[in-house]
């Protein structure tokens, strides 16, 4: 037992080494291939894309260390985002727009949390549903066409383009987001317990731990991070779309499961990692002028990738294959 | 007298309830809009009911033996495309059929595979192969628009011309495709298997019920069934549509769920989809000859869905009156790693 914990580590450093590998290839490929990719420019382009993407895939890790899976944010996120686009709209500042948003996203992250975590419904039914009001009721504030007005003079914009010190703002979010992330969910006791919930719920509650309460925390999260990314997608927009935050699903499971893929386990630095990967190859593909779908195509290959990768012990099968040949050349011997 | 009474409760028990709710739904919509009770819409309406009962049934499986598929929209609008361009080519038709459906059930044999051979989660390689087959789609569609039939073959356009022939040949189609699943379902072991994993799959592993087998079957068959709901698509249609997401995606898995009430109570099984699909169609159509906006009716499946789900728990909990003794969430066992 002693020696098991030193083993693991390792096993992790040669994943993450791997993948590292491979992203600086990615990387490498880019650059050679297009000048564009290298600018300075680019690079803040590609950590701003890349700021959407992670902020979403974070609040998915909790829902997936948690032992659930979420399929209603990306309409939550919907929901929101048309409700501070409707309240700019009105003539109302950016900052109460967006708390009321923010809020309408909690309200429905601990309906689906308390649906799943308190009354014990099958998830992915569950928050379909919630998804599915919340998003029939995106559509009440402009019958599903777009909200624009008042965008340039409120100073929403700002959410998206003010910089501090050359860092663009939605970086700086981002950075902040994983700090807070990390340290709730690796350092503290809370992160401890979310994982205890997501590896056995029953023994979990036998140990102390309130088990509903960490559930509806994880939906609650995954809601209001997905609903703020949705603000900042607006804001880059220019305009809110109904349909906007659909677009945040497939990237925030992707996010999480390249993290998977590379760590055995959902963790905030993987989804961070995996948020890396899919900006590089997103903004690679996009500097060389392919259109949107070639995007999607790739994200889904790098899912379908990093499933096969985080599915296959390399370990385990050189010992696989080094048992075979010893048996077979005991065979040969007797 | 008492043995009647029985008789009648048992028509009034939680699984049936939904049926009475969608005759009170025909008569309430007959009564208040008279261009919903024409005999043309009302063959219209269970038309409509087709194209989501094709394509959502392979689902229905795989929903009930515990896993969940997410990329039936996105194969359904593959092999719409598919056709489209390739009748557009001047391929026959038939033989168009045959290669949007072969080459949609790939994607089924794709997540079937990552799913039995790496264990992988049965969302998250859905949604990967799902994801795949929407930019393929987008690829040979050149974009993201619909694409659409130039000159429509003649067949086609009988289907698609909603005269009562054609009507009727479309619904005896999917009836008799029903009819097929519903004898696999209830009269072979492959039904019966099909339970037991949804039911403990350990049980059933360690009964020798081979899992892999019947889970890449499955999936296979899902993506056959979509691509034959894409196909089905492009007869009423006459387009080809890449991006099949938001209401297609919502209206599968609400007729899936909602059928989950019916029959089998908390199970999703073949009769209860195809009411599900009923059920929805008269309620979009209805809803439309009221001259209510579409987005209610999103919001009326939603709350219909969570309804259901009340009606499930709270039958179980009458049922074992223990909290802790149901059966361990589908979902949740389809993500766990």
């Amino acid at each position: 037992m002693s020696d098991a914990k030193p083993k693991t580590l390792a096993g992790e450093t040669v994943s993450l080494i791997v993948f590292l590998v491979l992203l600086g290839a990615i990387v490498a490929t880019f650059a050679v291939l297009n000048e564009g990719f290298r600018t300075a420019g680019n690079v803040l382009n590609l950590l701003k894309h890349m700021a959407v993407i992670a902020m979403v895939g974070l609040g998915l890790t909790f829902v997936v260390v948690a032992g659930f899976a979420d399929m209603s944010f990306h309409f939550v996120s919907c929901l929101s985002g048309m409700t501070m686009s409707y309240m700019i709209a009105c003539g109302v500042s950016p900052v109460p727009s967006i708390l009321v948003g923010c809020g309408v996203g909690l309200a429905f992250g601990v309906a689906s949390g308390l649906l799943v975590g308190r009354f014990k419904f099958p998830d992915m039914v569950a928050t379909i549903a919630v998804g599915t009001i919340a998003w029939g009721l995106a559509y009440l504030y402009s019958d599903g066409s777009y909200i624009f007005e008042n965008f340039r003079s409120s100073g929403i914009l700002r959410l998206n383009d003010s910089r501090a010190l050359g860092v663009p703002l939605p970086v700086i979010l981002m950075a902040v987001a994983y700090g807070l992330g990390y340290l709730l969910l690796h350092r503290s006791a809370y992160g401890r317990r979310f994982y205890a919930t997501g590896r056995n719920a029953v023994a979990a509650r036998f140990s102390g731990v309130r088990v509903e309460r960490y559930v509806t925390a994880a939906f609650v999260i995954c809601a209001l991070l997905a609903s703020f990314t949705n603000m900042i997608q607006i804001a880059a927009q220019g305009n809110g779309n109904v349909k906007g935050g659909l677009s945040l699903l497939m990237p925030a499971y992707a996010t999480v499961f390249v993290g998977v893929s590379v760590f055995k386990k959902p963790t905030v630095v993987g989804t961070f990692f995996g948020a890396l990967l899919i900006a590089v190859v997103q903004n690679g593909f996009t500097v060389m002028g392919k259109p949107f779908y070639y995007m999607n195509f790739v994200v889904g290959l790098v899912l379908i990738v990093s499933i096969v990768i985080s599915r296959v012990d390399f370990r385990e099968m050189l010992r696989r294959r080094r048992l075979r040949a010893e048996m077979a050349r005991a065979g040969n011997a007797s | 007298m008492s043995r009647l009474d029985s008789h009648l409760g048992r028509l009034f028990r939680a699984q049936y309830v939904l049926i009475w709710v969608l005759l009170a739904m025909v008569l309430v919509f007959s009564l208040a809009a008279p261009g919903f009770r024409g005999a043309g819409n009302l063959l219209k309406t269970v038309r409509a009911s087709g194209l989501i009962a094709v394509l959502v049934l392979g689902l229905t499986w795989i929903v009930a033996s515990g896993e969940i598929d997410v990329s039936f929209p996105a194969v359904a609008g593959f092999a719409s495309v598919v056709t489209v361009m390739c009748v557009k080519q001047g391929v026959p038709w038939a033989v168009a059929l045959l290669v949007a459906v072969a080459g949609g059930t790939i994607f089924g044999l794709l997540s079937g595979f990552l799913i039995v051979t790496f264990r992988c989660p049965s969302l998250i390689a859905t949604i990967a192969v799902g994801s795949v087959a929407r930019a393929v789609a987008c690829m040979i569609a050149g974009g993201g628009k619909p694409v659409h039939l130039g000159g429509v073959p003649r067949v086609i356009r009988f289907l698609g011309s909603g005269s009562v022939g054609a009507e009727l040949l479309l619904i005896s189609i999917v009836v008799a495709i029903y009819v097929v699943f519903r004898y696999m379902q209830d009269c072979t072991t492959t039904g019966q298997h099909l339970y037991a994993l949804g039911e403990n799959r350990q049980a059933a592993l360690e009964a020798g019920i081979r899992e892999k087998k019947i889970v890449l079957s499955f999936f296979t068959l899902s993506a056959l069934l979509a691509s034959a709901g894409g196909v089905l698509w492009v007869t009423l249609f006459h387009q080809g549509k890449p991006r099949m997401e938001g209401t297609l995606f919502i209206d599968g898995l609400t007729a899936v769920f909602l059928g989950a009430l019916i029959v089998k109570a908390g199970k999703p099984n073949v009769i209860g989809t195809l009411i599900g699909a009923i059920f929805l169609s008269v309620l979009g159509n209805g809803l439309t000859h009221l001259g209510v906006k579409s987005y209610v009716g999103d919001m009326i499946k939603g709350a219909l869905m969570l309804f259901g789900i009340v009606v499930i728990v709270l039958s179980r909990y009458r049922l074992t009156r223990k909290p802790g003794a149901r059966r361990p969430r589908p979902a949740a066992a389809a993500l766990a790693p």
